[in-house]
């Protein structure tokens, strides 16, 4: 008798759980659309304007019934605050939106200089976005106008401008990988500020955009790479150029690989050095009240090509030509950091954060006014560059004549 | 005279009362050295050649001067003249004549002896030895076993040259009186496993068993338990191995599966190839058999949970590919997952049921009709096909068939499980399997002992 009390019992439960089928939080797929774009801009009577990217799953995939339609579709709502936009955004868009696979968050450069606390809430609480998205200032044009650009081959703006910035920062460095994670980190680290990557807009003409831009052999619009952002406390106070840019994440280490060109003789004659590893140790203290800082970098590079023929078949060669990258990249890198010194007053390398963890009693007391101790530091730059060796070849093919 | 009890009469009527209109009894009256006597047997248990060999001819060409038949040893003699090869014995009692006839013995009556003689001539025709068909091999022995359990013991025998090795007749069934042999080396085996064993066969209340399926059931000592605890094989290589391994065999005449107790959780990912591998690539195949299990159990109900409640799991493009190929299917996810689950079950069954003739139509049904027509119609999508494709494809990979089928129905459960909680559901419906898996206990050996022991007590 008490087993086959049991029995109903279970069965009972389990018949409990099938009534509720799904009332957790269950979202049917072929329901629902991807939101992978957030562009966030100023709007009328300091609302905000959201605008988001919308999948349009089945035009993504061109060989699964895409129909050659946009694999994208925009919405924009205006609320005060962001979330109360994009829950109502049913209002024009059909389906339910699944928030977890953003991929880009595009803050306008309007919104940025009031700072980024305003929104950062939201998206840092929310457990559906990722700490990983990446986050761009728009510098000059307006945000959502970036996720109007069209990608070939069913590539949406979100993924598209997330892989331009991966690869830019991995190839060349002209960007920081600018995940959304380091606005917290640059929040609690003490002695540094925030640098987020910036992008733009080109545009060649004011025509409506559309899907058939990416089927033109010449793009109408593209997504410019510009540099990156400044900010000073959270407010955007400025942008950095793609070379000083790279020049911040040497001296950061977060420089994976880059290309410098430097001037062989000073008669329009080049040398390309591909640096493939680069390390910089930093030494920073205070010293009569007044920050020295000392940095030492260290590459490992390859040459990538050459105008003049150098005799890198011999140990000497390779001497003159590790000389002049050195002496190019020391010259880049203390005109950028003199510049960021003067133009911004911001400590965007962490040179504070090094003081803090090394020389913690010396950062303490002056960590209020840490960003002014930072303009006027005397800053000491070595570089060495060691080129282990030529590409494929040693010698120019033009020099390689046959001689008799 | 009257009162012997082996007359000839009254012994021809005795049997005719007990084996009816049998057509297979067979009764031939013969004469010995001016004697009637009568030789007794049923057709079906051996063949006239045999007997014609070994019974008629030496009593026909027997010089009968040297055979007193009217000592009272007259049986004797001639069973040691005549039959010295045969497996013979002398019946007192009249009673068990037809109980010995089943068992394929035939009776020789004399008039005037007081007793009978009993010949073995049981020579049946069987299947000769094939190659197994459920549980194959690349490399390794080919041979199978067969219906007969004469021939399996022989089989075993044959690999185990040890004296040790013992084959213990137990008769199961009591309407069919089928022959069980309890097989295991004597001193290796425990005699803590094997009692509990030969208890369980005397008390088995079977009115007939024909297969060591029927067998397995009595055995298992819970119904209910998700997990065979008998392993069983076609293969003598694999049965022998575990003979070595201190476990015991059970041969069921009739059954060319052989049983083996106790079984663990682990035995069923093992294939007897793995040992006549290089080590590194067994290692690697049968790793592959557990993430195979794995799959086999959980990936449909992974696929309906992740699709329908935890769609951040998904890497961003899988995610776009998924919902690309769900667009206008009318059913849930889940519903779409149990209907092409259901249709493999029946595919899958029709497919062993059917006549070996029809094969064609049903894998043209299967694979063409089901799979390419349901998803260009948009009942189905393509990536449930290949979820249970693939779920379907891992179900096999067990050497052992018995074990991947019982998977299959909790598979269904968790299934209903993630469609009603989400991955949620699936965590507790592997953890309650977990703990089942640990509480089966087989003749007292954990279920899951090699991999783990909770018993400090037991393992010593």
């Amino acid at each position: 008798m008490r087993k086959l009390a049991r029995l109903v019992g279970a069965v009972l439960l389990l018949g409990a759980c099938l009534q509720m089928s799904g009332c957790w939080d269950m979202v049917e797929v072929s329901r629902a659309s991807l939101m992978t774009g957030l562009a966030l801009e100023p709007g009328h009577n300091g609302r905000i304007l959201v605008t988001l990217e919308v999948l349009n799953s089945a035009e993504t995939m061109s060989f699964e019934g895409g129909k050659g339609g946009s694999p994208s579709q925009l919405y924009s709502n205006e609320a005060d605050t962001i979330v109360e936009a994009m829950i109502r955004m049913n209002e024009h868009l059909d389906r339910m939106l699944i928030p977890s696979h953003i991929r880009v968050i595009i803050v306008d450069e309007r919104i940025a200089r009031e700072g980024l606390d305003r929104f950062m809430d939201f998206v840092q609480r929310s457990r559906y976005v990722r700490e990983d998205v990446t986050l761009l200032v728009s510098r000059g044009t307006k945000a959502s106008d970036m996720l109007r650009v069209a990608y070939p081959d069913g590539m949406y703006a979100g993924f598209g401008i997330q892989s331009q910035v991966f690869n830019y920062h991995n190839n060349w460095g002209g960007v920081p990988d600018s995940f959304m994670y380091e606005v917290a980190q640059s929040a609690f680290s003490p002695g540094k500020e925030l640098l987020l990557g910036a992008v733009t807009l080109d545009k060649k003409s004011d025509k409506e955009e559309s899907v058939e831009n990416s089927k033109k052999l010449d793009p109408q619009t593209l997504v410019r790479i510009a540099g990156s952002a400044a900010f000073r406390e959270n407010r955007l106070i400025g942008f950095l150029s793609k070379e000083d840019t790279r020049m911040v994440l040497l001296v950061t280490n977060q420089l994976k690989r880059t290309t410098v060109s430097f001037p062989l003789d000073g008669q329009g004659k080049y040398a390309a050095i591909r640096l493939i590893r680069c390390h910089t140790s930093k030494k920073v203290q205070m010293i009569e009240g007044r920050p020295l800082i000392s940095i030492n970098v260290e590459a490992a590079g390859l040459v990538a090509s050459m105008d003049d023929n150098l005799a890198i078949d011999k140990i000497h060669g390779y001497e003159q030509l590790d000389r002049l990258a050195s002496e190019h990249l020391k010259e880049s890198l203390t005109a950028t950091i003199g510049k960021v010194q003067k133009q911004y007053k911001v400590d965007v390398f962490g040179f504070g954060e090094h003081l803090y963890r090394h020389r913690y009693h010396e950062f303490m007391p002056v960590s209020k006014e840490w960003n002014e101790q930072f303009a006027k530091a005397k800053v000491v730059v070595q570089v060495s560059v060691r080129i282990e060796r030529s590409e494929l070849k040693s010698r120019n093919q033009t020099q390689n004549k046959v001689v008799n | 005279m009257a009162t012997y009890r082996f007359r000839q009469d009254r012994i021809e009527n005795e049997l005719r009362a007990h084996f009816g209109s049998s057509a297979d009894l067979s009764l031939i009256p013969i004469r010995l050295a001016d004697r009637d006597g009568l030789l007794c047997f049923l057709s079906t248990m051996t063949n006239s050649t045999f007997l014609m060999n070994n019974v008629v001819q030496p009593l026909l060409q027997a010089s009968y001067r040297e055979i007193l038949f009217d000592s009272a040893e007259a049986l004797d003699s001639l069973r040691l003249r005549l039959f010295g090869g045969l497996n013979t014995r002398l019946l007192e009692d009249p009673g068990h004549l037809p109980e010995w006839m089943t068992q394929g013995y035939a009776g020789l009556l004399l008039d005037g002896q007081d007793r009978m003689l009993l010949i073995h001539v049981q020579e049946l025709e069987k299947r000769s030895i094939a190659e197994p068909t459920a549980q194959n091999v690349i490399r390794g022995p080919k041979e199978a076993f067969t219906e007969s359990a004469d021939t399996n013991m022989s089989m075993i025998r044959r690999r185990i040259l040890n004296e040790n090795l013992r084959f213990e007749k137990h008769v199961i069934g009591s309407k069919s009186n089928t022959s069980v042999y309890l097989a295991y080396l004597e001193g290796e085996a425990d005699e803590r496993l094997l009692n509990p064993i030969r208890e369980k066969l005397r008390s088995a209340r079977l009115t007939g068993l024909f297969d060591s399926g029927g067998l397995e059931n009595e055995l298992q000592s819970n119904r209910f338990y998700l997990f065979p605890t008998t392993y069983n094989s076609e293969r003598p290589d694999s049965i022998c191995s575990c003979l070595l391994d201190k476990r015991v065999a059970l041969i069921v005449n009739g059954s060319p599966f052989v049983l083996i107790i106790p079984a663990q959780f682990t035995d069923f990912f093992k294939s007897p190839e793995d040992q006549y591998q290089w080590f590194v690539f067994g290692t690697f195949i049968r790793l592959l058999r557990y993430v195979a299990f794995l799959f086999s159990l959980t990936l449909p109900a992974f696929y309906v949970a992740v699709t329908c409640y935890h769609q951040e799991l998904v890497p961003t493009l899988l995610l776009t590919s998924i919902m690309a190929q769900r667009q206008g299917i009318p059913f849930p996810a889940v519903v779409e997952m149990f209907l092409m689950e259901i249709t493999f079950e029946l595919l899958r069954e029709a497919g062993t049921r059917m006549p070996r003739l029809v094969g064609q139509s049903i894998s043209i049904a299967g694979a063409l009709v089901l799979g390419e027509a349901a998803v260009q119609a948009g009942i189905v999508s393509n990536i449930t096909v290949i979820i249970v494709a693939l779920t379907a494809i891992s179900g096999y990979v067990s050497p052992v068939y018995t074990f991947g089928a019982n998977i299959r129905l909790f598979r269904f459960a968790l299934i209903v499980l993630s469609s009603v909680i989400g991955l949620y559901g699936v965590i507790l419906g592997c953890a309650y399997l977990l703990i089942h898996l640990t509480r089966i206990e087989t003749f007292g050996v954990p279920y899951l002992s090699p991999l783990s022991r909770f018993s400090g007590k037991r393992s010593a």
